[in-house]
């Protein structure tokens, strides 16, 4: 009978239902668990090594900690909102962000000044890490229907991609140049009803293609000889017209958008260039589960066509695609080409209220002549994406493209505006 | 010889049966009241409280094995009971309460008929708060309602209430009413604006304050008034100990009313039960003191407020919630969160709080809370006691507490109360072998099953199995069994309370689905001196 009792002690000494010959039960009774309870629990001795392993980790997070709690305490974010406000209702908004298309990470300021019930001036001033530099000027004046708008832009562009001309250009060719971009000009828009806008604009404008600022890239005139426009300014002045119809609704609701331009660009000075483009965008959503997730289809085509007797147009006015907001699966600016078909297909659908998932396929083409048009022409790739937004609208996109040539990772932050019509200028101006 | 075999094998299969055993005397009241130097002020981060617990946390190796080696509530006594503490009172968890007992024992004195002096506006939040003094000297914050009239201040009331009689310490909120000529500025109030900072208060501060909300068609304001707390040190954590509190040597994820107030918070979907809305009070006697732990601002609960991400979300899901998040990206958005196309308010007084979506297992905070993450089914057991413990008669008279000017609105609060009680208790007392109070009489052990005496079970077709280690199993009905046969130990040694445990019993009742509940061990063993075998403990939901 001695065994099993022995046995029952040992065991019960085994999950703690005995006392340890160590403990003191005089200054362990008094409380509901003992320490050596409390310490197997929070410092068991088989996770020792985990522990230690960790110690980086609760560092980290000790630090984070401590950083949020002073954060919060010194009202950082309260305090950033208020400056914000006091500036936004003083005419001042401040831009953070990149800019798309390459640009890089920076920041701007924005000044709007009321001048009076129906007009207001607005500045803009943006720079990258880049150094992509951006300056805009524009005065609007307002009323009911009608709106008149001067604007002028500059900017400086030392990083753009030139991979050569055509469908069939190489990747190997990759160089850049630097771009200086400058117009003005004058809009009058008209919008009778709330879906339809119409205007028509004047522009001139002095673009040059130098040198690209990245030594890690060759300038375009090391591949590619009597480049046209590149090494030389071009000066133009643009006439054109539009039409948008926009029949959007909520992010994941039926709708439709449509834009149709066209414009005629004039050489200047020395600049032998005569031409017409023409620029048709199409968007239609198709929801999918109602509040949920819609398919979004997109088709792009810009088309231009020499006058008798112009020079050929310089190359960075011409149509190109690649990059975040083209084919996602190549490279930026990744094809150059006289004229440009671009068809997109994606399926958005919310993970959570500030985030979108984004599957896509895109397709695309550059070429000279409708002859060149050919299945074997196009471009395709798919890829996945997500939006981050806030209430403020996007702020972040990342998309993972995949392509003949391989993967992008494109990250943009900010939005780009779309110019109301393209004409004589590479790049529209920025908006948050 | 057989005895002795069954004994042996009793005691070899003990060990399969789980770990620490709180085999000590059912102490009632943990002293951890000693006097201690009054502690630095202790502030929490809510923004690292939702990274922290939303990403970092899973990133850590350590703290899934720490979960994984969690042995269950530590501050449980002999009877699987949390004893009185600076935490927490056992109130209406272990015997019935009225309403005026709840009443009584919160104390909450409403401010004393106006005039009132307004000390000083802090404008952070929703909206602005008002500090008073009544005619009596009292101090009072005077909370207003941001969105909807009677929500937020109704909501808060009633939980307050609810709070109390479960057992936690909470600030002694009542309701009150005031015209704007009630108010008189002090001389010397403040005005502390959304950054924090303070000047000196106006008149013109006061009227501002008072346009920004919306006051009752009488054009009176009603208010949330609550009694302010003196010697505040700053907010708990739900983690972890406080450093500077030598009484405080519990973690927090594995204090039994932390974790088990899951299910309370599930009930009244008190999903900002989190580290900011905690306070830590400093009791002062004489020169030293000890620090008292009180949760705070019920303003959110019943579905009050916290819209982020959209009212219908609150309960369902964490603000960012991994799980939902992946579940809708591996199906392209085709599946749906039901509270997305079923949630609804019924009434713009209550916010969104209804119990058809209701799930007791899946209720969600806004973001991870660990100790609610550590809760086993002990925990919730003993946290669906207590949400049970609310009858009827006492539901409905803490919805009439919430003042409301519809009574279909009081209707409406009382009535989902009630259902979601009872979800919980369909769900936790059916899951969980739910017998207390075992006792010996002669060679029969007694005890009470509070599924039948709350209505989730049926006496007379109740049935349990008893066994003893992983030995056979013996069927019964009635709520006492005779003793398997054994023998004591002859030469077992007591423990440091001078008890010996001898054997355990096993005992599960039968559930809705057919199975069996999760168990609960009864611990029998001697007493000091004593050669009468008697209950030791017992603990629900062995592992």
């Amino acid at each position: 009978m001695r065994g099993p009792g022995l046995v029952i002690i040992v065991l019960f000494s085994a999950i703690g239902l005995a006392d340890s010959p160590a403990a003191d039960p005089a200054k362990q009774q008094d409380r509901i668990a003992s320490s050596e309870q409390i310490a197997d629990a929070v410092h068991p001795a088989a996770l020792l090594p985990l522990r230690v392993l960790s110690f980086p980790y609760r560092k980290v997070t000790d630090g984070m900690e401590r950083g949020l709690i002073s954060f919060e305490r010194h009202k950082v974010r309260q305090r950033a909102r208020m400056w914000t406000d006091e500036l936004h209702n003083r005419g001042v908004d401040l831009r953070f962000g990149g800019t798309g298309e390459g640009t890089g990470i920076g920041g701007g300021i924005q000044y709007q000044i009321r001048t009076g019930e129906h007009h207001s001036i607005g500045v803009l001033g943006l720079i990258t890490a880049k150094i992509y530099q951006e300056a805009d000027l524009d005065w609007t004046l307002a009323g009911g229907i009608h709106r008149l708008v001067a604007e002028s832009s500059y900017q400086w562009r030392p990083q753009e991609n030139f991979y050569g001309l055509g469908h069939d250009s190489l990747r190997e060719k990759h160089s850049q140049f630097a771009l200086r971009q400058s117009w003005g000009g004058l809009r009058y828009e008209v919008q009778p009803v709330r879906r339809i806008r119409t205007g028509i604009l004047y522009r001139v404008a002095w673009i040059s293609a130098l040198a690209g600022r990245n030594p890690a890239y060759s300038s375009p005139d090391a591949f590619f000889s009597g480049l046209p426009g590149y090494g030389t300014q071009t000066r133009l002045e643009s006439a054109g017209a539009y039409l948008d119809f926009d029949l959007m609704q909520e992010e994941y609701q039926l709708g439709g958008a449509a834009h149709f331009g066209a414009s005629h660009q004039r050489g200047l000075g020395g600049s032998n260039v005569d031409y017409y483009a023409y620029e048709t965008q199409l968007e239609g959503r198709l929801p999918i589960v109602p509040g949920n997730s819609v398919l979004v289809g997109q088709a792009n085509i810009e088309l231009n066509r020499l006058s008798s007797g112009s020079g050929p147009i310089p190359f960075y006015l011409l149509p190109h695609i690649g990059g975040s907001s083209t084919l996602r699966g190549f490279a930026l600016d990744r094809f150059y080409g006289t004229n440009l078909m671009l068809l997109s297909l994606e399926y958005r659908y919310r993970v959570h209220p500030n985030i979108q998932a984004v599957p896509f396929f895109d397709e695309g083409q550059v070429f000279d002549h409708g002859a060149d048009v050919a299945w074997l022409n196009w471009h395709r790739n798919y890829g996945f994406g997500f939006r981050f937004r806030t209430a403020a609208g996007p702020f972040l996109r990342v998309d993972y493209g995949r392509s003949s040539e391989g993967s992008e990772i494109d990250v943009t932050f900010g939005d780009r505006k779309r110019p109301p019509l393209r004409g004589p200028i590479r790049y529209g101006g920025y908006k948050q | 010889m057989m005895r002795v075999a069954a004994l042996l094998l009793t005691a070899c299969l003990l060990p399969a049966w789980g770990g620490d055993v709180p085999l000590r005397p059912p102490l009632w009241a943990d002293p951890d009241g000693k006097p201690i130097a009054r502690p630095q002020k202790q502030d929490v981060s809510e923004l690292y409280a939702v990274v922290y617990n939303s990403w970092f946390r899973h990133l850590n190796a350590e703290h899934a094995a720490l979960r994984a080696h969690d042995r269950g509530a530590l501050d449980v006594n002999a009877w699987d009971e949390a004893p009185d503490s600076s935490w927490f009172t056992n109130r209406i968890g272990r015997q019935p309460m009225a309403f005026a007992e709840i009443l009584g024992g919160l104390d909450a004195r409403p401010p004393e008929p106006p005039p009132w002096t307004v000390e000083g506006v802090t404008d952070e939040g929703y909206t602005p708060k008002l500090n008073i003094r009544d005619s009596a000297g009292r101090h009072y914050i005077l909370k207003f309602d941001p969105v909807a009239a009677e929500r937020n201040s109704g909501a808060e009331r009633i939980c307050t209430l609810i709070f109390y009689a479960a057992g936690y310490n909470v600030p002694r909120n009542t309701l009150a009413y005031f015209r704007p000529a009630d108010l008189r500025l002090d001389d010397a109030a403040t005005i502390k604006d959304a950054v924090g900072k303070k000047r000196r208060m106006t008149a013109a501060d006061l009227d501002a304050a008072l346009t920004r909300v919306k006051p009752l068609g009488d054009g009176r304001y009603r208010v949330l008034a609550s009694f302010m707390i003196d010697g505040g040190v700053g907010a708990f954590k739900y983690t972890g100990t406080r450093k500077d509190d030598p009484n405080d040597v519990i973690p927090h994820e594995l204090r039994r009313e932390l974790r088990g107030m899951y299910v309370v918070a599930s009930w009244v979907n008190h999903a900002d039960a989190g580290d900011k809305n905690t306070l830590d009070q400093y009791v002062a006697e004489n020169e030293k003191g000890f620090l008292r732990h009180y949760l705070v601002d019920f303003g959110s609960t019943l579905g009050s407020g916290d819209f982020v991400n959209g009212p219908y979300r609150v309960g369902h899901e964490y603000v960012f919630d991994g799980a939902a998040m992946g579940r809708t990206l591996v199906t392209f958005g085709i599946w749906r969160r039901p509270w997305e196309t079923e949630g609804r308010i019924t009434y713009p007084e209550v916010g969104y709080y209804q119990p058809e979506l209701f799930e007791p297992r899946k209720w969600k905070p806004n973001y991870p809370n660990l100790a609610f993450e550590r809760m086993d089914e002990a925990d919730a057991y003993w946290g669906a006691k207590i949400v049970t413990a609310f009858n009827d008669e006492l539901i409905q008279q803490l919805a009439e507490a919430g003042e409301y000017s519809r009574p279909e609105v009081t209707a409406y609060i009382a009535d989902a109360l009630k259902r979601r009680r009872d979800i919980i208790g369909s769900y936790w007392l059916d899951r969980i072998t739910p017998l207390e109070d075992f006792a010996l009489q002669g060679d029969r052990l007694v005890f009470r099953d509070v599924a039948i005496e709350r209505g989730y079970a049926k006496d007379d077709s109740r049935s349990y199995q008893l066994s003893v280690g992983h030995g056979g199993a013996t069927g019964f009905q009635g709520h006492s069994v005779h003793l398997p046969a054994f023998r004591l130990p002859e030469r077992a040694a007591p423990d440091r309370y001078g008890r010996v445990p001898v054997t355990a019993i096993r005992i599960q009742s039968r559930s809705r689905s057919g199975g069996w509940a999760l168990p609960v061990e009864v611990f029998l063993g001697r007493n000091g001196d004593s050669a009468q075998l008697e209950v030791l403990g017992w603990r629900h939901a062995a592992r």
